[in-house]
């Protein structure tokens, strides 16, 4: 589901107004990008599905607190909310990060195909990147997120990591090379 | 492994999606949560407008003022551009409704009179363009259009000689004031004019010409003066009204333009008419009584 500039706007503006329906709106546009990005972060998927509920309820009430928001988007504010929970769920168990991923999406991602070997190819691929992406470093590690699995534009990382856009690009340069490195 | 294949692997770890069912629960808990048991409220569009405003300390006092003068601004810009689109139309285009209620509207923020006769006798000459651009182009409901406008042409002459009446009683009233005020001061210079020594013919006045005026004459120039503007302007109409009958509409449209102008003059004829009217009564009284010697009582000056 995509939307374009001024309807983002519009909802923005409705959410802010205390629309319930504008805002499970939001929450179908971007759940899917949000669980995605904590997913690659927590390795888990019914921990990932937590977080993602939380993430959204604790916007709303972000919303509605009255606070200041310096975000111009709301795609941008979500994902912070969504980085801070992560941050803050990490401090408070002293879990490891690198737990291994699970292969239930693997499977999802692969059944499409129907040569053999392709199939395994495929499947070898995915967990070799899947895993490489693990031992990365955590900030490599969601630039590429960000960037090439949930596709958000320089702007947008800039705005949500809190970061003139230069440094953006350096990073994910940066991160891709490392990237590079270790599938090699 | 090449970067672009590298690029192709991380794009197909898009397919990682939550479960199609946790999410439609979940969306139920959280509109359960966010809602709370409260009954829909209706936002109004004017909160929405202004939560779009620019968010700071300072402006968030004022969003409700910037809000209300942005709607303003826009809608009064629209109501110029289009009431300019509307200037040309013709009845059966869309735009002519909204030219015609232009139209009241002027007349209903005009609060002189004299300013509302000018008025309708510019609008009685806007109908008799459209007719002439009606008959230009060859249409269907010609017939209709045709008779409707001459109904409304008929009544914007007849409302401007309704407000010419009216005009003319106000003059009247106050001309007649300004007699009797004349009246109660000749009583005064009569005693005045008695002691002094004057022509037979008192006060000269020239007319227009620069012709002497005998004192009758002088009358009869200062009454033209105060009757004669609206009935002439009556004529200039009922002249229009005819040339519009026999469909002389180029005729109509010079003779309603004289209209305007002597209305014009009037206007400026008006104020020295005026001041004029009390002095000039005031001395051809004068005249006309010098020939019987007032009372030789002690002159009394004013």
């Amino acid at each position: 589901m995509k939307i374009g500039k001024i309807q983002e706007t519009i909802l923005y503006s409705r959410v802010k107004s205390k629309d319930a329906k504008s805002f499970i709106k939001v929450y179908d546009l971007y759940i899917n990008q949000i669980y995605r990005f904590i997913y690659f972060k927590v390795s888990n998927s019914e921990e990932a599905e937590d977080l993602t509920s939380a993430v959204f309820l604790k916007t709303w009430s972000y919303i509605h607190e009255g606070n200041e928001i310096k975000h111009k988007t709301l795609k941008a504010l979500i994902y912070k909310i969504a980085r801070n929970l992560v941050i803050d769920h990490y401090r408070k168990s002293s879990r490891q990060k690198s737990v291994s991923l699970n292969d239930d999406f693997i499977k999802e991602i692969v059944d499409n195909k129907q040569n053999m070997q392709e199939e395994i190819e495929l499947k070898l691929d995915i967990e070799s990147v899947k895993h490489n992406l693990q031992e990365l470093k955590d900030e490599y590690r969601e630039a590429i997120v960000m960037r090439f699995v949930n596709e958000l534009s320089i702007s947008e990382i800039a705005d949500i990591l809190d970061k003139p856009k230069g440094n953006v690009r350096v990073l994910i340069y940066r991160a891709l090379k490392a990237m590079r490195e270790l599938c090699s | 492994m090449s970067e672009k294949d590298l690029l192709l692997q991380l794009n197909k770890l898009k397919d990682i999606k939550p479960s199609f069912d946790w999410k439609n629960s979940n969306r139920e808990i959280l509109f359960n949560q966010i809602t709370r048991g409260h009954a829909e409220e209706e936002i109004s569009k004017f909160d929405i407008f202004k939560n779009m405003l620019p968010h700071n300390m300072f402006s968030r006092a004022l969003q409700p003022v910037l809000a209300v003068v942005l709607i303003v601004l826009i809608v009064a810009s629209g109501g110029v551009i289009s009431l300019n689109a509307a200037r040309d139309t013709n009845p059966g285009d869309s735009l002519y409704i909204a030219k015609i209620i232009s139209e009241k509207a002027q007349i209903a923020i005009t609060f002189n009179d004299k300013g509302k006769a000018k008025l309708g006798v510019e609008f009685a000459s806007n109908r008799a363009l459209e007719i002439t651009r009606v008959i230009a182009e060859s249409e269907k409901n010609k017939e209709k259009q045709v008779e409707k406008l001459t109904k409304d042409f008929k009544k914007e002459i007849s409302a401007v000689k309704a407000r010419l009446v009216k005009i003319d009683s106000a003059k009247d009233n106050s001309a007649k004031e300004n007699k009797e005020a004349a009246e109660t001061q000749d009583d005064d210079l009569q005693v005045f004019s008695a002691n002094l020594e004057k022509s037979d013919q008192g006060m000269e006045i020239y007319d227009s010409a620069g012709n002497l005026l005998s004192a009758e004459e002088e009358s009869a120039a200062v009454e033209d003066l105060v009757v004669a503007g609206p009935s002439n302007l009556d004529d200039i109409l009922t002249e229009a009204e005819k040339l519009f009958d026999e469909q002389d509409y180029s005729g109509t449209l010079n003779k309603l333009s004289e209209a305007n102008d002597m209305m014009d003059q009037e206007d400026v004829s008006d104020e020295t008419a005026g001041a004029d009217t009390a002095s000039t009564t005031i001395d051809s009284v004068d005249a006309g009584e010098d020939e019987s010697p007032a009372d030789t009582a002690s002159s009394t000056e004013e």
